[in-house]
C-alpha cells in the first residue's frame, strides 16, 4: 500500500512488489547481513526464493550464515510468506521439527502489512536471534539442516 | 564476456571488480584477495553471498550462480580463520599457490601463539579486556536509551562489565570498529596526548606494538566473545598469584609498574584534569585496572609492553605473557576520553545530535566543552569526513535510520560531511546554547510551559516549514530570507494543479496552514476552504524565521511520529512558536 500525492492509497501487485524487491536484493541496498534471491532466476511467477541470514555477533550464531527458503505465495503482500530455515537452527519462532517460522511468533510477520517485505522479514528474524529470549539458546552444530 | 561487479564488505565498504561471467568463484576470491579494497582478505577466509546463498562451490562459475550482468552485488563476510579452516572447505582442491597477500595473516597467527602457548591462555589475545572496558566505561554515554549499543552504554563500569552483551555490542558497533580498525586514527589520539607520548617515545616496544593493527584487531575480537573474556580474566587471575609467589617475582611486578603503569596513569589523570568530575571517572579506570590484577590491591602490572614482557617477564615466570600489555593500547583512549568527560559523561554528542538522549541544558555546555577538545574534534572530523562512517553509523542505530528513512533529506544532511563539521563547530553549539536560554526566559515570559511536549509540537511546525524551505533552496543553503510561498511550495502548487485544484491563492494558503503537506493541504481544501491567500500578512505570520544556524535544521529527524501531529496542529499562536522553535531545536536533541 503507498500513498500517492494525492493522498489515496494504492494497492500493489503482488509481482510489482516482488520484482522490486528483486531489484533491492540484486543491488545490495539495505541491510548488510542479510541477503535473498530468487532460487531460479527464471521463476516468473517469483514464488521461490533464497534468504540468508548472518548470524548477530555477539550470540551464538555469530559467524554462522543460516539459509532460508521463502514461499510467497499468490496471496503475497496481503498475507506474508511462507519461511522455512534450511540451516538448523533454535529459536523461539522457529519450529524445531520442520525449521517453519512460525509467523504468530515473530513480530514482523505478526503485525504484517503490505509494506513489508521480504527483506524485513529477514530482518526481524535477525533481530529475533538476538532477543532474550533466544541469544542464550544453545544452537545445534553449523551446517546440519533440517 | 566481462562483467563488473560489487562487492559489498560487512563494513558497509562496496568495491567493483571486474571479472568473466565465466570465472570460477576461486578466481573471484583470487580477484578480491587482490584488491586492496578488500583489506587483501586472504581468499580461505572470504565467504560470497549472493541472493541469500553462500556461493561456496569453487569449481562453479558466475553464470552458474546466475551472475551475468553488470549490477550484481555480492556480499563478502570474513570469516575467522580458524572457522575457515574447521569448515569442509573446498577451497584446498582449487587453490592455487598461495600469494603471498594470503599467507600474510596466517604468519601473524601463527606468531602469536608463542605468547599465548606460555603462558596456558587459549585465546590469542595480547590484550586486556580491562582497559578497554575502561575506555568504553569511560566514555560512558548516555544513559537514556538502553536499548542503543553505541549510544546508550550503562553508566558505570562495572554494570557493563558484569553485561558481556552489551559489551560485545558496543564493540560490534561499525564506529568502534572503524575507530580501531584505523591505525593512523590510534596513533594521532596517541600523539595527542604529551604524556603518552613521552611514554611512547622512552619505550618503543610500547609504540610498536600499538601500531600493529593486527594485535588491535585481535583484542577487538577477543572483546567480543563473552566467554573467551571471562576465560582470559581467570587466566590473568591465575598468573599473577603464580608470580607472586616466585621469589623476586613480585619486585618485577612493581617495578614494572613503576616504570609503566605509573606514568600512564599520570598521563590519564592530567588528561582528565581540567574538569570537575573527571576524577570520579580515572578513580573507576584505576579501580578497574585494579580488578584487572585479580582484585590484588596492586594495579595491573602487565601493562608493559609485549616486548617488555617477553623479556622481563619470561625470565622471571614462565606463565606471564598469558596477559600483556592491554592497558597501555588502552590508556590513550582512556585519558582522551576522561578529558573528555564532563559531569556525569552525559556529553556524548551523538545522542544529542541524535534523536536520542536525555539530556537537559547542561549537557549543551558540556558537549561543547568536549567539542572544544582538539583530540575529540580531530576524531569528530575524521568521523564527519568519512560518509562510509556516517553511514554505518546511521545503519547501525535503528532509531538513526527510522529518522532517515523517513526523511530522505536528513540522510542527505548527515551525508554531508560539511554540514556534520558545521553542526559540530563549537562555535554553532554556543550560539545555539545561548538562543536556546534565552528562549527558554521567553518562553516562560509568555505564559508557555516549555514541557517538553509542547515545545516538541511547535519545533517540528517550524521543521515542516523549514524542510520546505530547503527544498526549494536547491543547494540546501538555510538561509534566512522568507521566500514567497508561491516560490516555495511551487512544487506542492504543481501537483495541487495537477489534481484539479487551480485556485492558486487558495492553494497557497491551504499549502501555508499545512506547512507545505500535500495530503493534508487537500484535506483541507476539500472540507474547508481557507481564505485566499494575501500576499504580505500571510507570509509574515506563517512562516517562522527560519534560523540560519544549521542545528536548527540537524534534529529535524528526530520525530517523524511528531511530525503528524504537528502538521495538524493550526499555527494559530504564530508569535509563540517563533519564540519557541530554537529553542525545541536544542532541546528536542536531547530527548
Amino acid at each position: 500500500m503507498q500513498r500517492t500525492p494525492a493522498g489515496e492509497t494504492v494497492i500493489v501487485p503482488r509481482n510489482f512488489k516482488l520484482l522490486e524487491e528483486l531489484e533491492g536484493s540484486e543491488k545490495g541496498h539495505g541491510d548488510m547481513a542479510i541477503s535473498y534471491g530468487l532460487v531460479d532466476p527464471g521463476d516468473t511467477f517469483l514464488r521461490e526464493w533464497n534468504g540468508g541470514i548472518l548470524g548477530p555477533p555477539g550470540t551464538y550464531h555469530d559467524g554462522r550464515f543460516y539459509e532460508l527458503r521463502i514461499t510467497c505465495t499468490d496471496n503475497y503482500p496481503a498475507e506474508p510468506p511462507t519461511v522455512k530455515f534450511i540451516s538448523k537452527i533454535n529459536m523461539t519462532c522457529v519450529d524445531p521439527r520442520s525449521g517453519l517460522v512460525q509467523h504468530s511468533r515473530l513480530s514482523a510477520t505478526k503485525n504484517w502489512n503490505r509494506n513489508l517485505g521480504i527483506e524485513q522479514i529477514l530482518t526481524g528474524l535477525r533481530r529475533e536471534m538476538c532477543s532474550d529470549a533466544n541469544r542464550r539458546l544453545r544452537q545445534p552444530a553449523e551446517g546440519l539442516t533440517f | 564476456m566481462e562483467i563488473s561487479i560489487k562487492i559489498r564488505m560487512s563494513t558497509g565498504k562496496v568495491f567493483e571488480i571486474k571479472a568473466s561471467s565465466s570465472s570460477t568463484m576461486t578466481q573471484i576470491k583470487q580477484i578480491i584477495a587482490n584488491d586492496s579494497n578488500s583489506g587483501n582478505c586472504a581468499v580461505e577466509r572470504q565467504r560470497l553471498i549472493h541472493k541469500g546463498r553462500i556461493l561456496n562451490d569453487d569449481s562453479k562459475s558466475c553464470s552458474d550462480y546466475g551472475i551475468t550482468d553488470n549490477s550484481h552485488t555480492i556480499h563478502l563476510v570474513k570469516s575467522s580463520a580458524k572457522k575457515a579452516s574447521a569448515a569442509p572447505a573446498p577451497a584446498p582442491v582449487s587453490t592455487t599457490s598461495p600469494s603471498p597477500v594470503q599467507s600474510a595473516p596466517a604468519t601473524n597467527t601463527s606468531g602469536q601463539p608463542t605468547n599465548t602457548a606460555s603462558g596456558g591462555n587459549s585465546n590469542q589475545n595480547s590484550f586486556d579486556p580491562f582497559s578497554m572496558m575502561n575506555m568504553m566505561g569511560d566514555m560512558n554515554m548516555n544513559n537514556g536509551n538502553d536499548n542503543n549499543p553505541l549510544f546508550g552504554a550503562p553508566p558505570n563500569m562495572e554494570e557493563l562489565m558484569n553485561n558481556p552483551e552489551q559489551m560485545s555490542a558496543i564493540m560490534n558497533s561499525p564506529m568502534m570498529q572503524s575507530l580501531t580498525n584505523n591505525p593512523d586514527f590510534m596513533r594521532s589520539m596517541m600523539e595527542n596526548n604529551p604524556q603518552m607520548r613521552q611514554l611512547l617515545d622512552s619505550n618503543p616496544e610500547l609504540r610498536h606494538m600499538l601500531d600493529d593493527p593486527e594485535l588491535m584487531r585481535r583484542s577487538m575480537e577477543m572483546m567480543r566473545d563473552p566467554s573467551a573474556m571471562r576465560n582470559m580474566m581467570r587466566n590473568q587471575d591465575l598468573a599473577l598469584s603464580q608470580i607472586e609467589n616466585m621469589p623476586g617475582g613480585f619486585n618485577a611486578l612493581r617495578n614494572m609498574y613503576e616504570d609503566v603503569q605509573a606514568p600512564m596513569m599520570d598521563a590519564m589523570v592530567n588528561g582528565g584534569r581540567d574538569n570537575s568530575s573527571t576524577s570520579t571517572t580515572n578513580a573507576s579506570t584505576s579501580e578497574n585496572a585494579n580488578r584487572g590484577a585479580a582484585g590484588a590491591a596492586m594495579p595491573n602490572p602487565w601493562a608493559s609492553s609485549s616486548s617488555s614482557n617477553s623479556s622481563t617477564t619470561n625470565s622471571n615466570t614462565p606463565s606471564s605473557n598469558s596477559s600483556n600489555s592491554s592497558t597501555p593500547a588502552a590508556n590513550p583512549f582512556a585519558a582522551m576520553m576522561g578529558g573528555a568527560n564532563n559531569g556525569n559523561n552525559n556529553s556524548n554528542p551523538w545522542a544529542n545530535m541524535g534523536a536520542g538522549g536525555n539530556g537537559q541544558m547542561p549537557n549543551m555546555e558540556q558537549t561543547i566543552q568536549m567539542l572544544e577538545n582538539p583530540m575529540i574534534s580531530q576524531m569528530m572530523n575524521d568521523l564527519m569526513s568519512n560518509p562510509q562512517m556516517m553511514q554505518n553509523i546511521m545503519s547501525s542505530n535503528p532509531m538513526l535510520q527510522q529518522m532517515t528513512q523517513a526523511n530522505p533529506q536528513v540522510a542527505q544532511m548527515f551525508n554531508n560531511p560539511d554540514f556534520m563539521r558545521t553542526m559540530m563547530d563549537p562555535n554553532n553549539l554556543r550560539s545555539m546554547m545561548q538562543m536556546q536560554n534565552s528562549m527558554q526566559g521567553m518562553g516562560l515570559g509568555n505564559g508557555i510551559p516549555s514541557s517538553n511536549g509542547n515545545a516538541g509540537l511547535d519545533f517540528s511546525t517550524m521543521l515542516n516549514q523549514m524542510q520546505s524551505t530547503s527544498l526549494q533552496n536547491s543547494g540546501g543553503n538555510f538561509n534566512s530570507n522568507p521566500v514567497p510561498p508561491e516560490q516555495r511550495f511551487r512544487m506542492q502548487l504543481q501537483s495541487l494543479n495537477d489534481m484539479g485544484f487551480d485556485d492558486n491563492p487558495v492553494n497557497i494558503s491551504a499549502l501555508l496552514q499545512t506547512h507545505g503537506n500535500v495530503n493534508r493541504a487537500i484535506d483541507l481544501l476539500l472540507t474547508n476552504p481557507p481564505a485566499p491567500y494575501q500576499q504580505q500578512s500571510s507570509a509574515a505570520s506563517s512562516v517562522p524565521s527560519v534560523s540560519s544556524n544549521p542545528w536548527a535544521a540537524a534534529p529535524a529527524p528526530s520525530d517523524s511520529a511528531n511530525d503528524e501531529s504537528q502538521v495538524s496542529s493550526p499555527p494559530s499562536d504564530n508569535s509563540n512558536e517563533e519564540d519557541a522553535t530554537p529553542k525545541n531545536a536544542t532541546e528536542k536533541k536531547n530527548d
